[in-house]
């Protein structure tokens, strides 16, 4: 889904019909949430396409890409993107539906859960996504755990007393 | 719905819920059909002195002699993470002709309200008419809460006449024949 423009190479190399050039993204997750990205109106360097940037809702950081050379004589990359210029994203659907805890969003921490230590926080909903997507399941149960990079040592705990987190 | 709880000496920070699904499918369905929510920031902020107030509600009318009261809600809007206990007591000192049932009561997780009586004996003498309750916190949570005390109530003699001692009936509801728009009823009371 990205464009990338390169500078003219200094030495010529003609691609042949069996040059192949192989793209390889390692590691893409099933990610949880992705970022908004919106292209500005001036002075943005590596997302001006606001017709790209409209076709997905959802995005990954941006990243660099380089293309190299495997043949004999040239070693090391021909052409590459930086940070600053010419990133590269990509965008992706959710393809399942998606569910909200406290109306939490990840990508600016709005909505997180406060708790004050010594009580418990009073009763937090779990939705679907939008009020038009009711459940489509026979059932679905949650279940919470704290994160292992940030362990609480036991003191946090998590309740669903009159739902017993169902879904029904 | 669900709730988190802060124990009294978790460290303030961020920490993170991770979620995981078991989906039931509808019938024929066979793939999953939901993203578990995203991890959920919980923000804990250290323990705060007197951050929430148990409320309790107000007698509207005073207790007659040889009666108890209707049960009285005490309640707080955020349950306390392991317990907090309100201890009740005559203000003016223990009175055997004065009840208080119960005279703890235990607040725990997802335990937002609790109810106590006052039960006045007949033999109680009524010209001293007000009492109140003072309330006393313990527990491994009771800095956390606070609470207003003490509690005011005011007893009275027994009504002189039955009519106003016994709950009354009603004898006919009266209604008359409804139309589309609108029904009456007018009760009798005996």
């Amino acid at each position: 889904m990205n464009t990338i423009t390169m500078d003219a190479p200094t030495v010529q190399r003609a691609m042949a019909a069996t040059d192949i050039i192989t793209w390889t993204i390692k590691s893409v997750g099933n990610p949880e949430y992705g970022q908004a990205r919106t292209a500005n109106a001036f002075m943005d360097f590596d997302a001006t396409d606001a017709d790209v940037f409209t076709i997905f809702t959802d995005w990954t950081r941006k990243f660099e890409v380089f293309l190299y050379d495997k043949s004999t004589t040239v070693l090391g990359y021909t052409a590459r993107s930086y940070g600053v210029l010419n990133s590269a994203y990509l965008g992706f659907d959710y393809n399942t539906d998606r569910l909200d805890v406290n109306s939490y969003n990840p990508q600016n921490m709005s909505s997180r859960i406060q708790v004050w230590a010594g009580s418990q926080t009073r009763d937090i909903a779990i939705s679907t996504h939008g009020v038009n997507n009711p459940m489509g399941l026979m059932k679905l149960i949650l279940s919470p755990a704290t994160n292992p990079r940030t362990p609480d040592s036991g003191n946090l705990s998590y309740t669903s007393k009159w739902q017993d987190y169902q879904f029904n | 719905m669900f709730r988190v709880a802060a124990a009294l000496n978790t460290a303030k920070g961020l920490y993170y819920i991770n979620w995981g699904k078991d989906e039931t499918r509808q019938n024929g369905a066979t793939k999953d059909s939901y993203h578990p929510p995203p991890k959920t920031m919980v923000e804990v902020v250290a323990k705060v002195t007197n951050k929430y107030q148990f409320s309790v509600d107000v007698l509207q009318t005073a207790i007659p002699i040889g009666t108890t009261s209707v049960p009285i809600r005490i309640y707080v809007s955020n349950a306390p993470a392991t317990d907090a206990t309100l201890n009740l007591s005559l203000t003016s000192g223990a009175n055997t002709n004065l009840t208080i049932n119960p005279v703890t009561l235990t607040f725990s997780p997802d335990m937002n309200e609790k109810y106590f009586e006052i039960t006045i004996d007949s033999k109680y003498d009524t010209t001293v008419s007000t009492q109140s309750i003072a309330f006393s916190i313990t527990g491994t949570d009771r800095d956390v809460f606070s609470i207003s005390s003490p509690y005011g109530f005011t007893i009275t003699t027994q009504p002189a006449n039955d009519t106003d001692k016994n709950a009354g009936s009603i004898t006919s509801w009266g209604v008359s024949t409804p139309n589309r728009t609108s029904a009456s009823i007018t009760p009798s009371v005996d």
